[in-house]
């Protein structure tokens, strides 16, 4: 723990400007009946050279989040209702297309859960490598290639050069996911997504990129925002999380606060069907139900038909955001609740 | 492949050299190819290893068996037919891939556009491709190389818009595969412009059936052309082509019994080889997979 202890002087140092502010965001996409909203009222920064988890279920627009900021959500069907994304000062969501692409890649990259299917196999790792050199610097084939050759080098992939001919399919999965981490860092981007990076893998390979990120991150100060649902990889890399249910930020703290003290049962929950390492456990507590359609539960609290402290509160009205400090849970009850987290 | 590594350690293979392997491992598609590389020469080295010229007439000999001066015999007016059935290749072979080049020219980017930025355009195109698709293919080939009037130049168009359809479909599909493919938005998301994912991100991506399908389209060209010179509307006489053969040798069918099986067998094989070579192509073309 003594890493979070020295990213948290960091973080005071830059608190005052964050790098990407997200404020009061929301995407919606079309149904058959009308639009749903599947990521509304999200908002939460990153500062420079921080780790910022979201964390969350399948379907708790995370991922959609992450791919809002690139602005690669496919319009139609889906669009962004509301809010603003501010990158150094600057609202994403105001650029035209051309514009865009020179951030993508550029100042924000992003590495994806698969790393086989987020490499092309028809072109070596080579090509791509240097494909993501050559959107945005003018340099020729050859000093893309031999920057390609280094960032190969950078990630720990042995014998780069003669590697960077290879096709995808000669790479293992972890290599793969090195050579990805590779493309993202072609432009020493200033933030990096990485949408669940480390779950396609199995687990020693899993630690062994984790590390590198950590890693890269120091070297490059480089802020990043980790999608996971993985609460013991969110432990480990992220300096500060936040946690989405059902389209919006349920809560969000530090990671150390977090786990030590949740106030929101949802991550409670989460907590509890988490595996603990040197905890005899028998039976892990699972979180009964399936998130239920954001439609349905519009006039309340989101998690109030899966929580086992709902009260009549819970159901009266849509529970807002509520900040103690650096801290903001999304639950009425949290003064009275006393939740048990993680030794 | 695997194979390939183990011997050379530490070697990369190019994914090049790794098709040659395989192809080159497959003995019909070696036959095949091997033939038609033949064809191609005969065809275009007419002119220099053609016993006789082929529109030299010889009302002495007409009809005759296979000799050793005629080693295919001759035809109803004494022309020699080996020396035409040299010239005819010629036909047969720019009918196939100008007719299949210009419709993949014109499919290609089209069926790039429809299937990748999909929208209204893509309808247009799709309803197109729809209403010509509705004709049975030989009778628009024979409707549109009508209209525009006999000649190997009109039946190489006919049938150039005989096969849009096809091809645009099967480049539509896969770009609508390949563009929801992961390692397409990671292409987006380092900022690659639009122009050239479709161009070089996705054109790689669908090639390998492209190539296969352009194989076959040929031998259904050659069949096509051969068709259409069979009817008349190809090359015109006294022009050598392996159809117009067909049809003069079928008049003397009962006389002269043989002739008629020189140009079928020769285009039979040869469509048989563009298959087998298709065949070939796509076992070996195949994207590659990590086998595990």
């Amino acid at each position: 723990m003594t890493t979070l202890i020295v990213n948290e002087e960091v973080m005071d140092e830059v608190r005052a400007d964050p790098l990407l502010s997200v404020e009061n965001f929301a995407v919606e996409f079309a149904t058959g009946h009308g639009w749903s909203r599947v990521v509304d009222d999200v908002s939460f920064s990153v500062r420079a050279g921080e780790t910022m988890g979201l964390v969350g279920e399948s379907g708790s627009g995370k991922s959609v989040t992450a791919m809002s900021i690139m602005r690669l959500i496919p319009t139609p069907p889906g669009r962004i209702a509301a809010g603003r994304i501010l990158f150094e000062g600057q609202d994403l969501l105001a650029l035209d297309e051309p514009q865009m692409r020179k951030v993508r890649g550029n100042h924000i990259a992003m590495i994806f859960q698969e790393p086989l299917t987020a490499l092309n196999p028809a072109f070596t790792i080579g090509d791509q490598l240097v494909e993501a050199i050559r959107a945005h610097r003018k340099v020729t084939r050859k000093q893309a290639g031999d920057r390609a050759a280094e960032l190969l080098d950078l990630v720990g992939i042995p014998g780069a050069r003669q590697r960077l001919r290879d096709y995808p399919h000669r790479f293992s999965g972890g290599m793969l996911q090195r050579a990805m981490i590779a493309g993202a860092l072609a432009c020493s981007p200033k933030l990096l997504i990485a949408d669940e990076p480390t779950t396609a893998l199995d687990v020693t390979v899993q630690a062994q990129i984790l590390t590198l990120l950590r890693g890269l991150q120091q070297e490059f100060n480089m802020a990043m925002l980790f999608i996971s649902h993985d609460l013991g990889v969110v432990a480990d890399i992220c300096d500060r999380v936040a946690v989405m249910y059902a389209g919006q930020i349920v809560e969000s703290a530090t990671v150390y606060e977090l786990f030590e003290r949740p106030l929101h049962p949802y991550t409670e929950g989460l907590l509890l069907a988490m595996p603990q390492h040197g905890k005899p456990t028998d039976r892990l507590v699972p979180i009964p139900g399936v998130v239920p359609e954001a439609a349905s539960v519009a006039d309340r609290c989101r998690f109030e038909t899966r929580c086992r402290y709902a009260a009549d509160e819970c159901r009266a009205a849509p529970v807002p955001l509520t900040s103690y400090g650096p801290r903001a849970t999304r639950c009425v009850r949290s003064k009275d609740l006393v939740l048990g987290g993680t030794s | 492949m695997t194979t390939a590594t183990a011997i050379v350690p530490g070697l990369t293979m190019e994914r090049r050299s790794t098709f040659w392997l395989r192809f080159s491992r497959n003995r019909s598609g070696v036959i095949a190819a091997a033939y038609l590389v033949l064809l191609t020469a005969v065809a275009f080295g007419a002119p220099l290893i053609a016993p006789y010229d082929p529109l030299e007439q010889t009302l002495a000999a007409i009809n005759q068996q296979p000799s050793a001066a005629h080693w295919l015999g001759t035809d109803d007016i004494g022309r020699d037919i080996l020396s035409r059935m040299m010239y005819g290749a010629r036909v047969s072979l720019i009918a196939g891939v100008a007719s299949v080049g210009l419709s993949l020219l014109i499919a290609l980017p089209l069926g790039l556009v429809s299937g990748y930025v999909k929208g209204p355009l893509d309808t247009v195109i799709m309803r197109f491709a729809d209403a010509v698709q509705t004709l049975p293919a030989l009778v628009l080939a024979l409707t549109i190389s009508a209209v525009l009037g006999p000649g190997l130049r009109n039946a190489t168009i006919a049938l150039a818009v005989v096969f849009l359809p096809t091809f645009l479909r099967l480049i539509r599909g896969q770009v609508l595969a390949v563009r929801e493919e992961t390692y397409i938005e990671a292409s987006r998301s380092i900022g690659t412009p639009t122009f050239d994912i479709i161009r070089h991100r996705v054109l790689h991506n669908i090639a390998s059936p492209l190539i296969v399908q352009a194989a076959v389209t040929m031998g259904f060209a050659l069949l096509a052309e051969a068709a259409l010179s069979f009817l008349g509307l190809g090359v015109q006489p006294p022009s050598p082509s392996w159809g117009r053969m067909l049809s003069s040798s079928y008049t003397y069918v009962y006389t002269a019994g043989w002739q008629i099986f020189i140009p079928g067998v020769a285009i039979a094989l040869t469509v048989l080889a563009l298959n087998v070579l298709a065949d070939a192509l796509r076992d070996s073309l195949g994207r590659e997979i990590r086998t595990s």
